[in-house]
């Protein structure tokens, strides 16, 4: 096990140089001046200039990446001349606003797509079954921003029970918090719901299948055991890997649902930051979300090689 | 079976309900009030109808702020607004946008204002006295009043906050300034070097917005950036870039009794969207700026327009610049510029896309501006005449090249004016640009026929800025200016002694610059706008000039 994770760290390790470089490559491609986006064009060109030189970028860009990931390694992350403050400084600040909106979803993602994968295998072929099913499929079929403007809708402007915008730590205002994150978290989850209730139901149907489990019913062991006991424990295999995926698309791809609910985290400060020509706040962000990924894959790599021998013996 | 397929059809039934409920009539929290513009909730009653002072010589009025109706005032309560844009400084040194410039008036005031005619007048500089025989600029300022951090607002700091302008990259601000200087204890004295008619708008509001200068010089740059202290009527609590910024009442305010406010509240709403459903909710009061379609859809919905159709107030003028850095590109020829001028359906523009806010015109000074000149023919749509011009200058069908460079914002309207030019057989190249900064830079290198943004004709400087020395080199070898007179007619206009002088050789600029040399291509300018629900009055929003408004007078009820 310990040269397994020895293995995948150093596999992070690389895939996240290649990011860096390619990261800071692509965003010094994107054509705009940074001071001019930062100041406006009025400014003089002798200002201009001056200011040009103090952020560094008048600097050869082989010396600026290597500046740039040298003090990154160390920790000092740059100074996002946009929002005026150190980017770590901006990633603690928002970084757990989209953390707290990826997980949720991604916990209500998992419980309740797990929950509605068993149900319509175990009730194959019942009115439940075929209920799920389409509903799954339109899940799946529905985009998250048109959802996202539908609930606000009816939600917020109609019935005036949730407030359309904003996010509010749940350890400063529990009721608030819950109802700011309602819409964003099932926004979210929706499509992650209906990708789980579909490959749980493909998997446990699988394994339902299996000679076990008929061996286990001749025994005759209670249905419920079985499929709580047995079924669901190896259909879940293959669902890790989405897990995994599910995590780092909530926390990565939040962008869309923090604008239209003017929530301030991650995604909407990368969108800023893009639209500045913020070049230091964009690669650290790009990596800070590279490596919360790659952490996600190991999580899952490491879970997968408990849940499955055959893995770790690899 | 049966059942099954009964509760799926109820429940997309009930979907599709649910749906059409939350997208069709009119939102609950919409206005009761009229749906067409409020020109007459933020009125003042005492604005002083100064006479030009940015060109004659004499005292301009003091202006102070009293409500329409000052019996009628509710105080208390916060203002809430949603910007669009991220404000990432407080306007100093250097602001960077309308927004931004919108929000830092909450704090932050400036020695003079505009009047409802664009003309300036005191503020808190009571008196400003022009003398263009010396040439220099007398400011007389109010007494009592003090900065947020204690600071003295007087003569001195004053001249400390100029200085302090000159040291962070505001030198062609005061590139026409000898000196300046405290000649009192209230009073500043600027000795100019030859007498302009943009002096005082320079001086009393582009660099007239009194910041702290204890506050920077106990501080440092950075910190001026989130941190806005002046002399207004309510106090900075919050700066996050971001996410809003926040304002108490100042209760040491230096107008007796104002503001009415409890405090004013700046949401940063990245998304238009979003800010609108803020609107619907009753979250905001007024949205800055939204796009022209969410205004329509919000104005349909019974929400009130905050500005008036008045030419004084211009948000923006949109149009076309020929810029030529090239001897020989096609724009260098003055028939093809006619003929592009020709090709562009001005009125179809406008009615497209300014939802009832446009004004078409043919020169930068829109109709209803002293700017204008009626006699300039301008170049009406003619898309046969369009087409003989450019046979005329030797281009057949699609043998004509323009490059059109502009911003994604007006992509639609660019759209269209490809579509235009290449009816006439004009081969069109697009170069889309997030930062039109960018090719004005290099606009004299490059031969580019290119989006001209211009902003309000509230000044002979404003309207003219395009023909002040950088922007000369957008037009590249399209024409020599200086051997076309407008160089010097453009002397005239922001030198001139007498109001007379300066109208005559204004009209004369108009009329070189279009009918003659064919040096740009306006489509439409556009009024000012704020949009909101009915609750805002005297604020002046959208009434004088695109940033100014009254937060000491603003109530809500």
């Amino acid at each position: 096990m310990g040269r397994f994770l020895l293995k995948r760290l150093f596999q992070t390790v690389i895939i996240l140089i290649i990011i860096s470089l390619m990261a800071f490559a692509l965003i010094h491609i994107i054509p705009g001046d940074p001071v001019y986006a930062m100041l406006g064009s009025d400014i003089t060109p002798e200002y201009h200039d001056q200011v040009y030189e103090s952020m560094g970028l008048n600097l050869p860009l082989v010396q600026q990446y290597f500046h740039w990931i040298g003090n990154f390694v160390q920790g000092k992350m740059g100074y996002s001349y946009h929002f005026k403050m150190d980017v770590l400084q901006l990633v603690q600040r928002r970084l757990p606003v989209t953390v707290i909106l990826g997980i949720s979803s991604a916990i209500l993602s998992v419980v309740l797509g797990l929950l509605f994968g068993i149900i319509t295998a175990v009730r194959r072929g019942k009115p439940i079954d075929s209920i799920l099913t389409v509903l799954a499929n339109i899940g799946i079929a529905t985009p998250i921003f048109w959802l996202a403007v539908m609930l606000v809708l009816v939600f917020s402007i109609k019935l005036r029970w949730l407030p359309s915008w904003g996010f509010t730590m749940p350890w400063v205002d529990f009721g608030k918090s819950m109802k700011q994150m309602l819409m964003p978290t099932i926004c979210m989850s929706v499509g992650g719901i209906a990708s789980y209730t579909r490959q749980t139901r493909s998997s446990m149907l699988e394994v339902i299948g299996q000679d076990y489990i008929r061996t286990a019913r001749s025994k005759g062991l209670k249905e419920g055991r079985i499929i709580m006991g047995h079924a669901v424990k190896n259909a879940l295999i293959p669902i890790l890997t989405l897990i995994g995926m599910t995590l780092r698309n909530c926390i990565g791809g939040s962008a869309i649902i923090e604008r239209v609910f003017n929530i301030a985290g991650m995604g909407s400060v990368m969108v800023e930051a893009l639209g500045n020509r913020d070049y230091i706040t964009l690669q650290s962000g790009i990596i800070f979300l590279s490596l919360i990924t790659c952490l996600c894959n190991l999580l899952v790599d490491i879970a997968y090689a408990y849940a499955d021998p055959r893995i770790r013996l690899e | 079976m049966k059942k099954l397929a009964k509760a799926l059809a109820l429940l997309l039934a009930a979907v599709m309900l649910l749906s059409l409920c939350a997208c069709g009539g009119k939102t609950a929290s919409a206005s009761t009030a009229s749906d067409k513009t409020d020109s007459s909730a933020p009125a003042k009653t005492d604005a002083p109808k100064a006479d030009a002072a940015t060109t004659a010589p004499g005292k301009t009025e003091t202006g102070t702020s009293v409500p329409a109706d000052p019996d009628a005032v509710k105080r208390g309560g916060i203002l809430k607004l949603a910007i669009l844009v991220t404000p990432n400084q407080s306007g100093f040194p250097i602001s960077t946008g309308t927004d931004q410039n919108v929000l830092a008036t909450t704090a932050i005031e400036s020695l003079g204002r505009y009047d409802e005619n664009g003309q300036i007048y005191g503020f808190l500089a009571k008196e400003i006295i022009t003398k263009p025989e010396v040439p220099a600029i007398i400011l007389e300022l109010q007494e009592g009043v003090k900065y947020h951090d204690g600071y003295d607002f007087n003569a001195k700091s004053v001249c400390e906050t100029y200085d302090i302008l000159l040291e962070n990259g505001r030198e062609a601000n005061f590139a026409n300034v000898e000196k300046y200087e405290a000649t009192g204890e209230y009073e500043v004295t600027i000795t100019l070097k030859q007498w302009r008619t943009d002096a005082v708008e320079t001086l009393c509001i582009t660099c007239g917005k009194m910041f702290s200068p204890k506050a920077y010089r106990d501080h440092d740059l950075e910190w001026m950036y989130t941190n806005i202290v002046g002399t207004g009527p309510f106090v900075q609590t919050e700066f996050t870039i971001g996410e809003k910024v926040t304002f108490k009442r100042n209760d040491n305010y230096w107008i007796e009794g104002q503001p009415y406010l409890d405090g004013v509240e700046w949401i940063v709403c990245a998304d238009q969207t979003a800010a609108v459903n803020m609107l619907k909710t009753g979250d905001v009061n007024l949205i800055v700026y939204p796009s022209m379609q969410n205004y329509k859809t919000l104005l349909d919905a019974g929400f009130t327009r905050y500005g008036v159709d008045s030419c004084a107030n211009i948000a923006g003028d949109l149009g076309m610049f020929f810029a030529s850095g090239k001897e020989g590109q096609a724009v260098s020829d003055l028939k093809v510029r006619q003929a592009i001028c020709h090709a562009i359906d001005h009125e179809a523009l406008c009615n497209a896309f300014t939802e009832g806010l446009g004004v078409v015109t043919n020169q930068l000074g829109v109709p209803g501006t002293k700017e204008n000149n009626p006699d300039v023919k301008g170049y009406p749509f003619d898309k046969e005449k369009a087409k003989a011009l450019l046979k005329e200058a030797g281009y057949g069908e699609g043998e004509c090249e323009v490059t059109l460079t502009f911003t994604p914002a007006f992509e639609n309207v660019f759209v269209a004016v490809q579509n235009m030019l290449e009816e006439v057989g004009i081969k069109v190249i697009i170069d889309e640009t997030d930062s039109i900064g960018d090719k004005l830079v290099v606009g004299g290198k490059d031969p580019y026929v290119s989006i001209c943004w211009w902003s309000a004709p509230t000044s002979v400087s404003a309207w003219f800025r395009y023909f002040s020395e950088h922007p000369t080199t957008m037009v590249g070898d399209a024409l020599d200016l200086k051997a076309a007179g407008i160089i010097d007619c453009y002397d005239k206009c922001m030198t001139a002694p007498t109001e007379a002088d300066q109208k005559a050789a204004m009209m004369e600029l108009a009329r070189l610059c279009v009918d003659e040399y064919c040096l740009y291509c306006p489509f439409y300018a556009t009024l000012s706008y704020y949009i909101g629900d009915d609750t805002i009055h005297d604020s002046d929003f959208g009434m004088r000039g695109n940033t100014q408004w009254t937060p000491e007078t603003t109530w809500l009820g």
